[in-house]
């Protein structure tokens, strides 16, 4: 059970971030369609790539999920700085692409610790679902604040999450 | 199944997955309200988990008779879900009719991409892990072709798409199936599709026109569906009609509104530089060329400004053309961009009721706006509704124009020709415009009624602080759509009587 809660949990934390990613974008970028395609594509992309790698639920988890959370927070930075700067599109691709990457290696590593291919997509997928609804509900009434501070809240709960099941 | 085979599901799987968010958005049979987009995208997603799901339960056989199932039903779409709306919208029956559409157009069709993974995963023949991770992988390079797919078929109109769409599923069906006498009948019912597409379409939107809106639709003059929205231009007896997402964004007697949105603010200047964000049937630039020194138009979708050109604005004189110049962009980069200033920046766009148009209204986009005005520069924006009566969305666009500006004017006036208020803000920093200034405009082209409520104005009717729209504040689409969505007003965005 606390498996399936926890993949739930990345689930969600894959939504709200990728949510977060677009809206950012769309607010001090553009809202055109390469900055959607850019988002999409880049995420894919990491996922992909994380997919190569073995990742055993461990420090080194937390590590690349702190790094995950940090190119979120990069790329918010950058925007912040230089907003509507399209010079910078290429450099937030590879952040998209560092937490994209997360989700491959987080598939990956739970992979082996469920039942099957099915659990493990239903889980994540049910907890997607929910983090879209907290995100849309997050972003329509706290603005914003919500797609800035929901993915380091939500990275914090699923390594607190991670770090019980350990004990 | 052999791994070629089981590969080319998986990867075509993925392909149609990503399609099949865009054509779910672009085909859904409403007026594209902020709730009802996210309404699709999470029923999208449910219909993903109940594939998952299913997977569970379904064996290679079972998953033949539902590929079957699903090809037979896919094939009916966009056609089927407009008619299911239309008879449904006129019997009233609008939110069974958005639950059915919900589930046939999305649930329902979503389910079947994501049933394969875990069933083909789960064949003997694949080891555990590894396999996992090919297979898997195959699918997401799947979604990105797709979306470059879906980038490609936006450049065409939509029967490309749905055309595309449909010759994939049709090979995916064929893969699963592997007998050929499926495959000649699937493949010919994909080039009867692809045929009669135009006239499946063309009858089955009248259709949907004719019963939740009442306009009787004698000929689709383009329906398409672009990067950012779905673009209809309708024609009846009497007129032309241009939806974008299902809200009317051209109908008839659209004049009254291009004035008090570009043709009133340009007058009270001498050879303005203008700029109209948002182009739509252009009638906002036309108003506003004649006595400009230029006219700049923003608009981000060019396909919107291609339909307007060819379908609903009368031809530019050469002049006018040499004066104006169109800008293919997002407003709020452009603007935070462009080293130009503007005498008058009109913001022809529809009401804050999607997200995306919202974020225009909010102070934090005005402030760039603003930045872009030359010294004494107005910007002119609809009120969507009825200042005086204090309509949410009218105050809430007055507010936000009142926390950037110092001058704002606000006119009032009755609808000539629907009985309806209709309201308009003017506002700018250190302007020399007066009150009388406008009125006396408004009387020279035959407005002497209008009301004009200037700052202190405002402040008497003693309505208190109203929050402004505000990336930290950005309500005002989640209640719009909360409220028609309750009323039942999603079908349609204009009324005749039915």
């Amino acid at each position: 059970m606390n498996r399936k809660l926890y993949v739930m949990c990345g689930g969600a934390l894959f939504a709200i971030l990728q949510f977060s990613y677009y809206l950012q974008m769309e607010w001090l970028m553009s809202s055109t369609w390469i900055t959607y395609s850019t988002v999409v594509v880049a995420w894919l992309i990491g996922a992909i790539v994380g997919l190569g790698y073995a990742l055993e639920n461990g420090w080194f988890g937390a590590i690349m999920l702190a790094v995950n959370i940090l190119a979120f927070y990069s790329m918010r930075l950058g925007l912040y700085l230089r907003p509507f700067d399209n010079r910078l599109l290429p450099i937030y691709a590879i952040m998209i692409a560092i937490s994209g990457a997360y989700v491959g290696l987080f598939m990956r590593a739970n992979f082996k610790t469920m039942v099957g291919a099915r659990e493990l997509l239903l889980h994540e997928n049910n907890g997607f679902i929910l983090g879209l609804l907290i995100s849309f509900l997050g972003f329509f009434l706290k603005g914003d604040i919500f797609s800035i501070a929901a993915p380091g809240a939500c990275a914090l709960l699923l390594l607190g999450f991670g770090i019980m099941m350990r004990r | 199944m052999s791994n070629l085979r089981r590969d080319l599901v998986l990867l075509l799987g993925g392909v149609n997955f990503m399609m099949l968010q865009f054509v779910t958005l672009r085909s859904f049979p409403t007026v594209m309200l902020e709730l009802i987009i996210f309404l699709v995208i999470l029923t999208y997603f449910m219909g993903c988990s109940a594939g998952y799901f299913l997977s569970k339960h379904v064996g290679p056989s079972g998953l033949r008779v539902f590929a079957t199932l699903q090809w037979f039903t896919q094939l009916t779409i966009p056609f089927s879900i407009r008619w299911i709306a239309g008879t449904l919208a006129c019997a009233y029956w609008n939110r069974t009719a958005l639950v059915a559409v919900l589930f046939l157009g999305t649930f329902w069709t979503c389910s079947f991409y994501s049933i394969l993974l875990p069933i083909l995963i789960s064949d003997h023949s694949v080891d555990g892990h590894s396999g996992f991770v090919r297979l898997y992988r195959l699918e997401m390079l799947g979604a990105i072709l797709g979306l470059i797919l879906v980038s490609i078929a936006t450049l065409m109109d939509s029967r490309f798409l749905m055309v595309m769409y449909q010759g994939i599923l049709f090979a995916i069906f064929c893969l699963i199936i592997w007998k050929i006498p499926a495959a000649l009948i699937s493949g010919a019912a994909w080039l009867g599709y692809a045929f009669a597409y135009p006239q499946l379409s063309q009858a089955s939107i009248a259709y949907l026109y004719m019963n939740s809106s009442g306009l009787d639709i004698r000929r689709v003059l383009l329906e398409k569906d672009s990067q950012y929205q779905r673009i209809e231009v309708l024609e009846d007896d009497h007129s032309r009609y241009l939806f974008l997402d299902g809200f009317a964004h051209y109908a008839p007697h659209q004049d009254q509104f291009n004035y008090f949105i570009a043709g009133l603010p340009a007058a009270l200047f001498r050879s303005p530089d203008v700029c109209v964000v948002g182009s739509g049937s252009l009638g906002a630039v036309r108003e506003s060329l004649s006595g400009s020194n230029s006219v700049t138009s923003v608009e981000m979708d060019a396909a919107v400004a291609a339909a307007g050109r060819k379908w609903l604005a009368k031809p530019l004189s050469l002049d006018e053309e040499r004066k104006w110049t169109l800008v293919i962009d997002d407003a709020k980069h452009f603007f935070a961009n462009t080293n130009r200033r503007f005498d008058v920046v009109s913001l022809d766009i529809a009401g804050p009721f999607q997200r995306q148009v919202a974020m225009l209204y909010t102070t934090e986009s005005l402030k760039i706006l603003s930045s872009r005005l030359k010294s004494g520069g107005i910007v002119s924006a609809g009120l969507f509704g009825d200042f005086e009566i204090g309509s949410h969305t009218s105050l809430s666009i007055a507010q936000a124009l009142e926390d950037v500006f110092n001058d704002v004017f606000i006119v009032v006036v009755a609808d000539k020709v629907h009985p309806s208020i209709k309201s308009f803000a003017i506002a700018g920093n250190s302007t020399r415009i007066t009150k009388s200034d406008i009125r006396d405009r408004l009387r020279q082209s035959g407005w002497p009624k209008a009301h004009i409520y200037d700052r202190l104005d405002i402040a008497n009717l003693g309505r208190g602080r109203h929050a402004g729209i505000s990336i930290k504040h950005l309500t005002l689409p989640l209640w719009f759509s909360y409220d028609r969505l309750l009323d039942g007003r999603f079908f349609f965005d204009i009324r005749r009587k039915l």
